[in-house]
């Protein structure tokens, strides 16, 4: 994992407003990773991202327990999937007050990036699996949660909530959805080794 | 931007209008296929992606053997979506007062950064689509990879000044 740098901020002072709403239809990312190197060499520039994943679990979770004293870390477990950061300057600039929908002043907190973390329930967790196509060993797998939502803020809030989900998509029947607990989904990320580029000679 | 802890500690920093200027400038110097002034921007272009043990592998080109493919270890990677201008598709109404909402939609290409800073230009390509409302005189539905730096530096200027608030 890079570590944390500073990152020298130009000052602009042009405000520019603008209201968009673009979803992704499709957005095929590189399932084979198996891609087209830039002209440039590996490590020659520094990266514009760093990011302490297993902080952001620990600190995550510290938040949840605190804001939802009926839970106890014991009951959390956490999808082995990817963790995702999204960053719009038109979203989740202020927060609104969800109850009175005021908008707070615009020194408040502010966030252009933000990660969500979802922390499912364990016993709350149930998994169904139908064939869909025996023949090409298809199944239709869904799961059905209790969870506590975890939204990180670029200006270091964190908001938590209760929910509920339900998900599922057709995959190979020996696809499995991996859920780890939490200390667990830390060691992924704590326990692997320091980035390498192995056969790189020929 | 830095997202802090209780104890002061770093969670996440992403540089996002760095991000953009680099990665459009490997776009155009890597990819022969993308014309000068091609690539557009939106607002919220810019995304990271982590999960454990992911790695990316990269083809190595030779003449006389079949070398192995360099890997790279990287559980985090940037990704940044680049509109192409010549394929946006929009579809204009007038509302009232001056108002308008547009309707589009647009194929792009998307360039990756890797956790030690390297940049990846074929990092896939899809479809997009959404609406927006505005003025009908400036209503565009995309921004300029200049005004999408500008409007990032902006918002990481307002999120710095909020975050040293004492």
């Amino acid at each position: 994992m890079s570590r944390i740098s500073t990152f020298p901020l130009a000052v602009i002072l042009t405000a520019i407003s603008i209201c968009a709403n673009a979803d992704t239809r499709t957005a095929p990312q590189s399932s084979a990773k198996t891609l087209q190197k830039a002209g440039v060499a590996s490590g020659s520039q520094e990266s514009s991202f760093a990011v302490d994943i297993p902080r952001l679990i620990e600190v995550s979770v510290a938040k949840v327990l605190e804001d939802h004293e009926d839970v106890q870390l014991d009951d959390l477990i956490i999808e082995q999937d990817g963790i995702y950061f999204h960053c719009n300057p038109a979203a989740y600039w202020r927060f609104v007050n969800t109850v009175t929908l005021e908008l707070p002043d615009q020194s408040g907190p502010a966030s252009l990036c933000e990660a969500r973390l979802v922390f499912i329930l364990k016993d709350t967790l149930k998994k169904n699996s139908q064939v869909a196509d025996s023949a090409s060993g298809y199944c239709f797998n869904t799961i059905d949660f209790e969870s506590v939502r975890a939204i990180v803020y670029g200006s270091g809030a964190i908001e938590t909530g209760r929910g509920k989900g339900h998900d599922g998509g057709t995959v190979l029947c020996d696809e499995h959805r991996v859920f780890l607990p939490v200390d667990e989904a830390i060691a992924q990320y704590t326990n692997q080794e320091k980035p390498t580029e192995d056969s790189s000679s020929p | 931007m830095a997202t802090h802890d209780a104890q002061g500690n770093s969670l996440f920093v992403v540089d996002s209008p760095d991000l953009i200027a680099k990665t459009a400038d490997s776009v155009y110097r890597e990819r022969d296929d993308i014309r000068n002034n091609e690539l557009v921007a939106t607002p919220s272009m810019v995304s990271v992606r982590c999960e454990p043990q992911q790695e990316v592998r990269l083809p190595v080109y030779s003449d006389t053997q079949c070398p192995a493919p360099l890997v790279i270890s990287s559980p985090c990677i940037a990704y940044v979506h680049f509109p192409l201008r010549s394929t946006f598709k929009s579809d204009v109404t007038v509302l009232h007062d001056g108002q308008c909402e547009v309707h589009f939609s647009y194929d792009f290409v998307t360039a990756q950064q890797l956790e030690n800073g390297d940049i990846l230009v074929n990092g896939g390509n899809g479809g997009a689509g959404g609406s927006q409302t505005g003025d009908c005189a400036t209503l565009k539905p995309y921004l300029e990879i200049e005004e999408a730096i500008a409007l990032h530096q902006n918002a990481l200027m307002r999120e710095s000044a909020a975050i040293t608030q004492p």
